[in-house]
């Protein structure tokens, strides 16, 4: 018991971020129909801002500094895929976006070097060791509340955002419709630009979140990008709610798999991509699609 | 409009592009200038980029050193040496391009790296056909068990930094272990000697575990371990796996003695566990406690002089991989010495080679060892205060 729940705590915490990475991937989608495979590179280019800039100065400027910086790469990044958006195939532009990634990692190891760079927990008794406390047998980190909050705050946001704010009705309209949101007056072209920007801000705040404590890297962004991704599919792409959710289930699969497969754990990180290959197998429209009418 | 901003995006693309890989790719040190003879030619594959960049950047800067000393000295009987670097990125596929580019080259006499084990199975049969001397720098003993003809090693083999912690075990009259690796060669590769020692040893492991080298989170893993309870815990990985499991260790608040390998020997190490890396203990090469090693010892000489003029020409301190990458060069110079540029020869100078006072300790080869060294190539060490200090 005192074992589930512990991997329960470290599932839920992994999963949170996996779901952050899987939003991203999704607002890019509804709002172009591409795959946007530099999303794992936002989560590395905010870690490393942040890592770079908590060497000198504190969180509470070095963490919007990150998010801005990854705004920035998020802005490029959609410009490049919409010049040719009219021209290329969906396809193409996808590879775009594998190639931006192959770029923005490359230009970062040559800026920041290959090493490792320490994050600090947000609220640790010391830079490198937190704050612990004991829950239904578990050990919980204070940085896995932090996580977690964070997750649920930014859920909220971005629910509000597209419910209540004109913008983000702009957005979901150019993802339903983008010709009929270009008739009634909405600008499409800054629509997909700000999904960009708020994809990437997404995944620079996971980027922070995840390292604190840990390490930023400049190849950290590949693993968790394909992570969101299997989530984001997992849930349906372009449906929000099914990614979070198959972003935390991942996380959790993932710990309490642990249990069942002995001394082989490094096989965990297949599991996502086991359960990937069924559920689009059995339900390709995601875990939480909702039966389509027959025609 | 568009026109005008696409042009401009692809230019500025093509020239980010271009960046990017004129810095990528074969790196010649040329470090023969303003000699007149015609240089000896040695190869060398490191990983100097990608995630192992901590162990290849200062095995090549080693290896440019020392190629450098030799030439202002004047070279070897007046012929200098001209390092002939590669980076594979740690890739066993970008190994084998390297190591076809340097076969395809006459001039080369010998080969030094891989820096890991991956890559350097992946190339030793074709440097073996090729009959190229091949002096790897990586950890498996695989790589020279079985023994083939033209593939050397200068890092201690796995399989002594096992024996040398298994000692400190017995000592400690621990019965009990819960091991963990790193799914990498190096891991996997620790793994299968530690069970293979320890079961023969009388130590019990009640736990096995491993994760993967992208992993941030081992807390799963350990809590399994910590479920098993054992009196000790032992990690093998390369950076930056071990650091997390030292923290995520101490977050489970587990309280065993905690053991790691030599995979942990640079200084990323202390920079990333922090607190956590207080205490653990773990095999290493003799080269990160130079000043600690007594004076009667053979190898302090070259240990200490290694240290303070990597530190002097680099600004940082030397480690346990860039030792690998002297001991590979200083061998191949020393062959050269008594041979010249004939590969078949070098291979049997170093062959016959015995008492090769090296950094990573003193070598004896023989036909059936081609890596040459026993447990006293390491030292036990341990983190205080965040150094490393030599365990009595």
């Amino acid at each position: 018991m005192e074992q589930f729940s512990q991997l329960l705590v470290s599932g839920i915490a992994n999963g949170c971020i996996y779901a952050i990475v899987a939003i991203g991937f999704s607002i890019i989608y509804a709002g172009t129909q591409v795959i946007n495979f530099a999303q794992g590179e936002f989560v590395m280019v905010g870690a490393m801002v942040a890592a770079v800039l908590l060497a000198k100065v504190s969180l509470l400027i070095a963490f919007p500094v990150a998010i801005l910086a990854g705004c920035l790469v998020g802005a490029v990044v959609g410009l490049c895929v919409l010049i040719p958006l009219k021209r290329a195939s969906v396809v193409s532009l996808v590879i775009l976006t594998v190639g931006a990634s192959l770029l923005i990692r490359g230009l970062a190891q040559l800026f920041w070097g290959e090493e490792g760079r320490m994050v600090p927990y947000f609220t640790g008794v010391t830079a490198n060791e937190d704050n612990i406390f004991h829950f239904a047998g578990a050990v919980i980190g204070v940085q896995q509340i932090w996580v977690v909050a964070i997750t649920i705050a930014l859920v909220i946001a971005t629910h509000c955002f597209f419910k209540y704010t004109l913008t983000g009705r702009a957005m979901r309209a150019c993802a339903l419709n983008p010709t009929g949101a270009r008739l009634v007056g909405i600008n499409v072209h800054r629509m997909i630009i700000l999904s960009f920007i708020m994809a990437a801000g997404l995944g620079a705040v996971a980027g922070v979140t995840v390292s604190a404590g840990l390490y930023a890297r400049c190849t950290m962004g590949a693993a968790l990008g394909l992570k969101g991704f299997c989530a984001a599919v997992l849930g349906g792409l372009g449906n929000y709610s099914g990614g979070i959710a198959a972003g935390v289930l991942l996380g959790v699969v993932e710990s309490l798999i642990v249990l069942i497969i002995p001394s082989m754990s490094d096989y965990s990180d297949a599991a996502a991509f086991v359960i990937l290959l069924v559920v689009l197998l059995l339900k390709p429209d995601g875990i939480l699609a909702r039966k389509k009418a027959v025609a | 409009m568009w026109g005008k901003h696409r042009l401009l995006m692809f230019g500025i693309l093509a020239a980010l592009l271009a960046l990017l890989v004129a810095s990528c790719g074969q790196k010649t040190t040329d470090t023969s200038e303003g000699v007149a003879q015609e240089p000896y030619v040695i190869g060398a594959i490191f990983s100097s980029t990608g995630d192992n960049a901590p162990l290849g950047v200062p095995e090549r800067n080693t290896a440019e050193m020392l190629a450098k000393q030799l030439n202002e000295k004047g070279g070897i009987d007046g012929r200098p040496v001209k390092l002939l670097a590669y980076d594979d990125a740690g890739k066993p596929e970008q190994a084998v391009q390297a190591c076809q580019d340097l076969l395809a080259n006459k001039e080369v006499v010998a080969i030094i790296g891989p820096t890991l084990t991956g890559p350097s199975l992946a190339i030793a049969s074709m440097c073996n056909t090729a009959k190229m001397p091949l002096i790897s720098c990586a950890a498996s003993v695989k790589i020279v068990q079985p023994v083939t003809p033209y593939v050397f090693k200068t890092a201690q083999s796995d399989h002594f930094a096992v024996q040398k912690l298994l000692d400190y075990i017995k000592a400690k009259k621990i019965k009990t272990v819960g091991f963990i690796n790193d799914a990498n060669a190096f891991g996997s590769s620790g793994r299968e000697e530690w069970l293979k020692i320890s079961k023969a040893a009388g130590v019990n492991t009640v736990a096995l575990e491993s994760f993967n080298s992208s992993d941030t989170d081992m807390t799963p893993q350990l809590t399994k371990i910590k479920a098993a309870n054992p009196q000790a815990i032992i990690c093998w990985g390369t950076n930056p796996g071990p650091a997390i499991v030292a923290k995520n260790i101490r977050r489970l608040a587990m309280k065993q003695p905690v053991l790691m390998s030599h995979g942990i020997s640079n200084q990323e190490f202390i920079k990333l566990a922090g607190a956590a890396a207080e205490g653990v203990i773990f095999p290493s090469g003799k080269i990160i406690v130079a000043n600690q090693i007594p004076a009667g010892d053979p190898q302090r000489k070259v240990l200490v002089e290694y240290a303070a003029q990597y530190q002097k020409a680099f600004g940082k301190p030397a480690i346990h991989f860039g030792a690998h990458a002297w001991d590979a060069f200083q061998l191949v110079v020393d062959a050269l010495k008594k041979s010249g540029a004939d590969r078949e020869k070098i291979r049997a100078n170093i062959e016959s080679r015995k008492k090769f006072i090296g950094v990573d300790g003193i070598f004896n080869f023989s036909a059936s060892d081609h890596n040459g060294l026993d447990k006293n190539a390491f030292a036990l060490v341990t983190i205080k205060n965040g150094k490393w200090v030599l365990l009595k």
